[in-house]
């Protein structure tokens, strides 16, 4: 069980005017995958990092199967853009960290047999003795993933993990994340942070759109899964689903090569 | 077996040169040129050795042989060939050579003596620098309390008050390590705090979320995090410290490579004092190259980097 409940959540950074966060509600049930997107600025990073327990909420509550969250915890995982790995660790060394962090009873062998393990499964058994600075940025975020699959946590939290990645490597990526997360056993909960609208609607189950530090729109994604992006993308109900969303985003200064597309 | 370059040629063109002219006869009566001769042989040695097993990392190392065989061979043919310099100020190479094997139990002494100092005080400044520098750096109080005091006090070169140091310490040996501490601690703990100040904040956020807390984050993240810049600045270090130490030494003690040299300087015997400097200047050759291998064994993620 891993839902979470946020009730009127604040959230004013030090110093800061304006208040990031503004009585924002949400609720994310249990195995279910749901993207945030809004234009930068919208507070959907600094949910994400309060959702983490890196943060602290000045009003509001936020709960995990309904205890209030208090600080950083391994069931809860959190994956960035870049830098998410240690650059003085090797892959291994890396996955294993989280594992043994997460697991405080395991022995180092058992640790390191079990980050093998998970880099098999995003492919990265070849290259676990390299350290970051010699992998592409592709190979980081697989690392970053077998990290936070191996540390078992019931939640994933993910920052933009492929907003650094070229359009080949993004999708590869995305096809790796839905199968592990389709195909392992319970499924986990996943908190998505993008502002690329495609990218939302091929993993999410639910898209979240937020503006001014609030949920504007909760919208299901209405296509059935295994989704493959190639198929999906001319079927005219994508099309359809996509520039609604699109106008939605529009309304809050969207990038205007979306708004072409929209138009045409 | 590879091409032999230009500068390779020239430097063993250069090497037979000053062969030829130490076996010949010259205007100047000197001591035996065997030590000079043993002392070619290990730099072409070292040279050789140097060319196989790390070709690559320096591919001028045949420039660098150029320039020392063109040194060596003016300063055999302007004091043992031609007799055009001052006897007592330039001795010949040949007597030069001979002090460190005449001398050898005196150098050796001194080698000893100053190392004890150098790697006494060096490492504990540099283990405390490190050790004080993450703690200070870490608790933003701390910060804000100890940071502007040493601003103030690293400027200070331990040289300006060495005499002081010496006058208020019980023994010599005990001031010179301090001065060495000294020099050594402040550019530590200053460099340090910056580097803590600019660590990758999500570096520490991908901490936090793996739950790494508490005191553990200075051992677990902050130091490994800032060992290269740590190991890169030995070199400069190493530099400081024995810039401190042969002051130091020169200033009052009774052994070591300053002694040696400062000692000799008073009676005016300056091949004495030659042989001392061209010394200090092999330690430090090897202590560098020493400094170089350690940084390649503990942080290899920054070497792997750039290659």
């Amino acid at each position: 069980m891993a839902d979470i409940e946020a009730r009127e959540l604040s959230y004013t950074y030090p110093g800061g005017q304006a208040s990031v966060l503004d009585r924002l509600d949400l609720r994310i049930h249990s195995g279910e995958f749901v993207c945030i997107i809004g234009k930068s600025g919208c507070g959907k990073s600094t949910l994400l990092h309060l959702l983490a327990g890196l943060l602290h909420p000045d009003a509001g509550q936020l709960l995990q199967n309904g205890v209030p969250v208090t600080g950083p915890d391994t069931g809860r995982s959190l994956v960035f853009q870049q830098d998410s790995l240690f650059p003085w660790m090797t892959a291994l060394q890396n996955v294993a960290f989280g594992i043994r962090q997460a697991d405080r009873g395991l022995g180092r062998r058992q640790a390191r047999n079990r980050a093998l393990e998970y880099l098999r499964l995003v492919g990265m058994e070849s290259d676990h003795h390299k350290h970051p600075g010699q992998l592409s940025g592709g190979m980081l975020q697989r690392t970053a993933i077998a990290r936070a699959l191996g540390m078992d946590a019931d939640i994933l939290l993910l920052d933009e993990p492929f907003g650094a990645l070229d359009a080949k490597t993004r999708a590869e990526l995305q096809g790796l994340l839905c199968t592990l997360w389709d195909s392992a056993g319970a499924r986990k909960t996943v908190v998505f942070v993008t502002h690329d609208v495609d990218e939302s609607i091929l993993l999410g189950d639910r898209i979240l759109h937020m503006a001014d530090g609030a949920v504007a729109a909760d919208i299901p994604v209405p296509f059935p899964r295994p989704r493959h992006q190639e198929a999906l993308l001319y079927t005219p109900a994508y099309r359809e689903f996509r520039a609604e969303l699109l106008a939605r985003l529009g309304d809050n200064g969207a990038a205007p090569r979306l708004r072409l597309q929209k138009g045409a | 077996m590879k091409k032999l370059s230009l500068p390779f040629l020239l430097a063993h063109v250069l090497l037979m040169l000053l062969v030829a002219a130490v076996l010949l006869p010259g205007r100047k009566a000197v001591d035996s040129p065997a030590a000079l001769l043993v002392g070619i042989v290990l730099f072409e040695g070292v040279f050789l050795l140097y060319e196989r097993t790390r070709k690559g990392r320096n591919r001028h190392g045949a420039d660098i042989m150029v320039i020392l065989w063109t040194f060596l061979l003016l300063w055999e043919l302007l004091t043992t060939k031609l007799d055009r310099m001052h006897p007592v100020l330039v001795p010949a190479p040949e007597n030069v050579f001979l002090v460190f094997y005449t001398r050898h139990r005196e150098l050796l002494g001194g080698v000893v003596s100053s190392l004890q100092l150098l790697l006494g005080g060096g490492l504990l400044g540099i283990a405390a620098g490190v050790a004080l520098g993450l703690f200070v750096g870490w608790h933003s109080r701390l910060r804000g309390i100890f940071f502007p005091i040493a601003q103030v006090l690293a400027p200070i070169s331990p040289i300006i008050y060495a005499p002081y140091l010496i006058a208020l310490m019980p023994t010599f040996r005990s001031a010179s390590m301090l001065i060495i501490f000294l020099g050594v601690f402040f550019p530590m703990f200053l460099g340090t705090i910056l580097r803590v100040g600019g660590i990758e904040k999500r570096i520490l956020d991908s901490a936090r979320a793996l739950c790494v807390s508490g005191p553990a984050i200075i051992p677990k993240i902050l130091f490994p995090y800032l060992l290269p810049g740590i190991v890169g600045g030995l070199k400069v270090t190493l530099t400081t410290s024995i810039t401190m130490l042969t002051f130091a030494e020169m200033m009052g003690a009774t052994s070591g490579m300053g002694y040696f040299i400062s000692s000799y300087a008073h009676y005016a015997n300056y091949t004495n004092v030659a042989a001392g400097i061209l010394l200090v200047g092999a330690v430090v050759t090897v202590l560098g190259s020493l400094v170089g291998w350690l940084q390649r064994r503990l942080v290899p993620w920054q070497d792997q980097q750039t290659t």
